[in-house]
């Protein structure tokens, strides 16, 4: 497996904050991390690609145990690049010397600095200086910049911060393709349900653990999915067995035993509840969300 | 090489850096420009003072004491020292070198003369028979700076050197300029150059240094020397344009003028060139060191100000030794400061001289490199959420 962490366990002083992390993700695949704030998952980053002390564990890539050692992790940072902030741009530099610094460092001046910058759009203001940009040009730079770099791991937090609808849809359709390159991509982000869109794997943390992996692969069972308060979702009678309602809010009825008419009535149900939309799908991120950090009733 | 670049664009593109080359390039250049406009004693002043001392000496000395056959000889001596000085004014206040062309005869050659000046004053401390000895040496120079003003004009002599009349002649204001770079002048510099160049990515540009793939030691020292060569080419710049801007307004003086540099225990006469050009080689290493220093400091303070103040204070070490015993020539700390040494401070010591200059400097090189092989271990930098990595 290209990355491999086995029981890793973090803590500030007597704070566990991760404990006994275990996963393998092979190569071409693209992992969603999410949790909620101050669950741990930029310290997972930054203990992965050991920007921070590890209390027990180990980290492999492509089957080679990279150890706190100097030139251990010298050797990581050439295989794994962090998502920069974009605050922390250099705001004296033009985004094209962002991206050419990235490239030279890592892949020696080799790679086609052009092409990085049409396929995100970014002709318009790219010989700018940074302290011109808005959040989302820089954002698209910070993005830029992980695409020359061209590393076969790519920790990508917050990645869709500040970005619009047209380029968080440009974005997830890139990472898709850099996907096929064979890259691992894991990315933190709060917006679930583009997560669905490219994501192979969602992994949720919770209680210091990756609680829950979602894998959008397997296939999964499909469900009437809308929005109604807990007034309408009581008046509902005859829901079938395990029927998911999460946040007070979110209703999931699975349609496994329903025949066509059944599903059709109970999607008018939900209308007529409130619900501005009614889809049918398996669960998603969002749902899989709702369910293991706000609960659910049954 | 693929780091370097943008290391350097980075330091260059850093307005504060700017501000500074610009401020040294300004007072370095425009130095020549600044010193001319001082008032300084010029040598025929000087000889003009020595010439009525001499006088005075006549009148205040017995002329009883003068009757011994001792008391004659120095009586005859000490009015051919009121000859040799009168003609010295007359050949200073023409000009024209070491003698005056036409004179030669009549005003004989400066350097000849002032030979002949301190053998006199040396055979007038031998007279230990004269009854105003003493008295007749209250006027004179000690031996040490007469045996030094015999070797400067030996110096002269040999190498057919004229005597500089004029004390801001280029070569002298290139001789005083090195001797302010090399001085506390070097360690502010190097001080405020590298007082900052971990702290700001520290502070301003985290999330994209963090993880490159180069060590902290690599980027320590890449950045130590890039703020070293752009120190220097500054300051090698600034020295050129202020020698060849004294020289379009005075074309008096020569680089190969001696000035004196202590050796150990005793001086020796070097050429202004040499002087120069061995002066900014030590302040070079010295150099490398304090920006060595200053920037490894800033990665573990990451505040510019405790930085400055601690490396500048090391500049100040070495006056300990004028309280305190340095126990001996050996004492890495004596080499500090590169003054002292080349102007004899320590020459009581004994035996402090270049070479182990040069030893000491490569020993505080290894020290530092030790030093931070640790600190990049083991000292967590950037305050904040995260503690950093232990390597």
């Amino acid at each position: 497996m290209p990355l491999e962490i086995k029981d890793l366990t973090i803590s500030y002083g007597n704070h566990v904050v991760l404990e006994s992390i275990n996963f393998s993700i092979p190569d071409g695949n693209i992992i969603g991390l999410v949790a909620p704030n101050g669950t741990g998952k930029t310290t997972l980053f930054n203990a992965i690609i050991r920007f921070i002390p590890i209390n027990k564990g180990e980290i492999r890539v492509d089957g080679q145990a990279y150890k706190n050692t100097t030139k251990d992790v010298r050797a990581l940072h050439e295989k794994i690049t962090f998502f920069p902030d974009q605050a922390e741009l250099y705001e004296n530099f033009s985004g094209y010397e962002h991206i050419e610094m990235y490239r030279d460092i890592w892949k020696g001046g080799k790679g086609d600095i052009d092409a990085i910058v049409d396929r995100l759009n970014m002709a318009g203001y790219v010989g700018d200086k940074v302290n011109s940009y808005s959040l989302g040009m820089r954002q698209r730079l910070c993005f830029a910049m992980m695409m020359a770099a061209d590393t076969k791991i790519m920790f990508m937090d917050e990645i869709m911060n500040g970005l619009d609808p047209v380029n968080v849809e440009l974005v997830s359709r890139i990472l898709q393709e850099v996907k096929q390159e064979g890259k691992i991509i894991i990315v933190a982000s709060h917006l679930l349900e583009n997560l669905d869109d490219y994501a192979d794997q969602i992994y949720f943390l919770n209680n210091k653990d990756i609680y829950y992996t979602y894998d959008r692969k397997d296939a999964q069972e499909n469900f009437i999915k809308g929005n109604i308060g807990p007034e309408h979702y009581q008046s509902i009678d005859t829901l079938p067995e395990g029927t998911l309602y999460l946040n007070r809010q979110r209703i999931c009825i699975p349609t496994k035993t329903l025949t066509d008419a059944d599903k059709l009535k109970l999607m008018n149900r939900l209308q007529e509840g409130g619900s501005e939309s009614v889809t049918i799908g398996p669960l998603g991120t969002y749902e899989h969300y709702l369910r293991i950090y706000k609960g659910v009733e049954s | 090489m693929r780091l370097f670049r943008w290391e350097t664009l980075k330091v260059l593109r850093d307005w504060k850096v700017r501000i500074l080359l610009a401020a040294l390039i300004l007072f370095v250049a425009t130095y020549s420009t600044l010193y001319q406009n001082r008032s300084v004693e010029l040598p025929i002043e000087e000889t003009r003072a020595q010439y009525t001392d001499t006088q005075d000496l006549f009148r205040a000395i017995p002329q009883e004491h003068f009757e011994t056959e001792t008391g004659q000889d120095i009586y005859d001596r000490l009015a051919r020292q009121q000859s040799i000085l009168g003609m010295q004014r007359y050949i200073l206040s023409e000009k024209e070198g070491n003698t005056v062309e036409g004179l030669e005869e009549i005003v004989s050659d400066y350097v000849d003369q002032g030979i002949e000046m301190a053998e006199n004053q040396l055979y007038f401390h031998a007279a230990d028979d004269f009854e105003s000895q003493e008295l007749l040496l209250t006027f004179m120079p000690s031996e040490i700076e007469i045996n030094n003003r015999l070797k400067f004009l030996n110096y002269l002599k040999e190498n057919d050197v004229a005597i500089d009349w004029n004390p801001m002649s280029p070569s002298l204001v290139l001789y005083t300029l090195v001797n302010i770079i090399a001085g506390v002048f070097i360690y502010i510099i190097a001080a405020i150059f590298g007082a900052d160049r971990f702290s700001r990515d520290q502070e301003n540009n985290w999330s994209i240094t963090q993880g490159l793939p180069y060590t902290w030691k690599f980027q320590w020292r890449q950045r130590t020397f890039i703020s070293w060569v752009l120190i220097w080419m500054t300051l090698i710049i600034g020295i050129l344009i202020s020698y060849f801007v004294s020289r379009l307004s005075t074309d008096t003086g020569t680089l190969m003028y001696p000035v004196q540099l202590y050796d150990g225990e005793s001086a020796v006469y070097i050429s202004i060139l040499q002087y120069v050009v061995m002066t900014l080689l030590l302040a070079m290493a010295l150099s490398y060191v304090i920006i060595k220093l200053s920037t490894g400091l800033s990665w573990v303070f990451r505040n510019i100000y405790l930085t400055i103040t601690i490396v500048v204070a090391i500049f100040f070490i070495p006056y300990i030794f004028t309280i305190i015993s340095p126990l001996g020539s050996w004492n890495p700390f004596l080499y500090i400061q590169l003054l002292p040494m080349l102007e004899g401070e320590w020459a009581d010591i004994g035996n402090v001289n270049i070479v182990k200059m040069l030893i000491a400097i490569a020993l505080f090189y290894i020290l530092i490199e030790i030093l931070f092989h640790f600190i990049f271990k083991l000292i967590p930098t950037r305050t904040g959420r995260l503690e950093r990595r232990k390597n």
